[in-house]
């Protein structure tokens, strides 16, 4: 029987070779349902995957309280994030075990080679840590340097290139705003732009102590980054954190928080929640589109069967059985969808391909996924092709022999 | 040999056109009936590519008149051949794929299906036409051809419709020549349908049919029994 089988495929494709023509035609159909699927499969493979890169640089287990000082929009009188919080979050969290303040500011920041503005922050050591971002060159400032608000500095790629263009700046001195001058220790890999297009490699960071020291800080911290222990902690640590950070602000029932908390883990689930609803949508269109090629098939193939009528009258006279008959149409579908549809997933490769490269995603396209689409498309095919073949086995002999 | 019917159709009917037919046990017999007569139901019917409304039709002692499609199919493979007047060969098969295709239904494999059918396309002088394809060949070639496809699963029922209907006299004669002599070898069965006086001849038995009813039946005088 299975000898019978692949005879069954050959004479199929034969068949198909035949009507060069028809056959292509019928197959790009096939081919470029297929084709968008994987696409689009793709697409919102790559999509969410980029969303949760953008995600890891803002750090994973990371929840961001800032202040509501000198915001139009907060109401009421806000109290400054101060070292006080930062005691209270460490001293009574379970949950939290990292907290790093941040004071912000923008400011003009020179060397001997050139000026460049950008944003200054007074952190501390942990800093790099929280937001697991090694060093290119040279190292971290320490507690040492905290508590001696040490005049050091540690700089971003894009500042090493706007003071120093090929220049190594470890051991340089830069001069923010007018009168500090700060040696630099170390310079941080690059992160690269955000989606939004914020340069991540625009920074200097310096002790919280040296800023607070030489520039003043007249709004306490602008935020406080806070690290649960893991992961799955993020919702505890944000309810403790709000009830920690109520208390040390000596907030009334009545009151509003006076402190904003964000998570860039909360906001990168719901950007993954969109993109994947958006991909779903696209695969939703590639799936008609793949149902069209389908019909496709069911065309041609009905096309095929009121066509060769007389020729099924012959063969079922000779003592073609009903199955026999409809083997044959269905290997010609199986043949037709299973080669469109490998057309179909070079198609939907290159294009995944193509696009991954421009938006620079890695690769989106599993082998597993790519046999899938093969399996699917080739299944579609096959589906609407029995109808065209279980007509064909249906036809009575002497009406089918008797027609031209 | 005429107490041994292959062949046995009592008081079939087919409703429009009611037609009926008595024992039919020859060893050949000769349907011949004007057209409209009723004679293509009949062979649809002893061809078993249809079944009668009513009565009962027998094909080698086993009653036929009650299959289903299916069955129906499985003994038009293994127990009758047939040959149309315009021929009905597959127009995009050589004429090799043509006398396999029986035994490819059948499931014989390749190898010997392709020596069985050889053997009959030289039997019928065609063994130099091998891998035409049937609009190369002459209507007296496609006919041969037809006729090696009918008896190549080997069947104990041979059914000419017209067999030389579309044919010169030369070639008619010569294809029924090949008919008779395949007849006689094979001890085959076989029941043509014409209404040419010439070709009911040949034959055994004649059964004339007139407006779907059987009006004579006898012995013919052919000399090539």
């Amino acid at each position: 029987m299975r000898r019978t089988r692949s005879e069954v495929a050959g004479r199929a494709v034969r068949t198909a070779v035949r009507n060069p023509g028809r056959t292509l035609l019928t197959m790009l159909g096939l081919a470029i349902g297929v084709g968008a699927f994987l696409a689009m499969v793709s697409f919102g493979t790559g999509a969410r995957s980029s969303v949760m890169e953008q995600f890891e640089i803002l750090g994973t287990r990371v929840v961001y309280v800032r202040t509501n000082v000198g915001r139009a929009d907060f109401p009421g009188s806000a109290r400054p994030l101060t070292d006080a919080d930062v005691e209270a979050l460490l001293r009574d969290s379970l949950t939290i075990e990292l907290v790093v303040p941040r004071v912000t500011e923008v400011q003009n920041v020179k060397s001997v080679f050139g000026r460049y503005r950008t944003r200054v922050s007074g952190t501390m050591p942990d800093f790099v840590h929280i937001r697991e971002w090694p060093m290119l060159i040279g190292g971290m400032f320490d507690d040492t340097d905290v508590r001696q608000r040490a005049k050091v500095a540690v700089i971003g790629t894009t500042i090493a290139r706007e003071l120093f263009g090929q220049r190594d700046p470890v051991g340089q001195t830069i001069t923010v705003g007018t009168n500090l001058p700060l040696r630099i220790i170390g310079v941080l890999v690059s992160k690269g732009e955000q989606t939004s297009g914020e340069d991540m490699d625009d920074i200097v960071l310096m002790p919280a102590t040296t800023h607070q020291a030489f520039l003043g800080m007249p709004v306490g911290y602008h935020d406080l980054i806070l690290q649960v222990r893991d992961l799955g902690l993020l919702e505890t640590g944000m309810v403790e954190a709000v009830s920690i950070m109520r208390r040390s602000h000596r907030l009334a029932d009545i009151e509003e928080d006076d402190f904003r908390m964000a998570s860039p883990a909360q906001a990168a689930e719901l950007a993954r929640l969109v993109s994947t609803i958006l991909a779903g949508l696209l695969v939703g269109i590639a799936a008609v589109s793949l149902l069209v090629g389908g019909i496709g098939v069911m065309n041609i193939q009905l096309v095929s069967v009121a066509e060769r009528t007389q020729e099924i009258g012959i063969r079922a006279a000779i003592g073609a059985s009903p199955n026999q008959i409809m083997a044959q149409f269905l290997a010609e579908a199986v043949v037709l969808s299973f080669t469109g549809s490998l057309a179909g997933v070079g198609l939907g490769w290159l294009t995944a391909t193509l696009v991954a490269r421009a938006m620079s995603w890695s690769g989106t396209l599993s082998l597993l996924t790519m046999l899938g689409a093969a399996a699917f498309g080739t299944s579609v095919g096959v589906a609407f092709g029995y109808l065209p073949a279980k007509r064909a086995a249906q036809l009575e002999p002497i009406d089918a022999l008797r027609h031209e | 040999m005429s107490d041994f019917s292959i062949v046995e159709a009592d008081g079939i009917v087919k409703e429009f056109p009611n037609m009926s037919s008595p024992v039919l046990d020859g060893v050949s017999i000769d349907v011949k009936p004007p057209s409209g007569s009723g004679k293509s139901t009949l062979m649809n019917i002893l061809g078993c590519l249809d079944g009668p409304t009513r009565g009962a039709y027998s094909l080698g002692g086993r009653d036929v008149s009650t299959l289903t499609a299916r069955e129906r199919a499985w003994v038009r493979l293994h127990y009758i051949g047939f040959v149309f007047q315009s021929f009905h060969l597959i127009s995009d098969h050589t004429v090799l794929e043509n006398v396999t295709l029986p035994l490819y239904y059948a499931g014989v494999d390749r190898r010997e299906r392709e020596a069985r059918a050889m053997e009959l396309i030289e039997r019928v002088g065609l063994g130099h036409r091998l891998g035409h394809r049937p609009t190369q060949l002459s209507g007296g070639e496609k006919q041969r051809v037809a006729i090696a496809r009918a008896v190549s699963g080997e069947p104990r029922l041979l059914l000419a419709d017209e067999p030389t209907g579309a044919l010169d006299t030369r070639t008619g004669n010569e294809v029924m020549e090949l008919l008779l002599e395949l007849h006689e070898a094979r001890a085959l069965t076989l029941i043509i349908v014409t209404h040419d006086p010439e070709v009911a001849e040949y034959c055994h038995r004649k059964i004339c049919l007139r407006d779907g009813k059987v009006v004579s039946d006898g012995r013919g005088h052919a000399e090539n029994a």
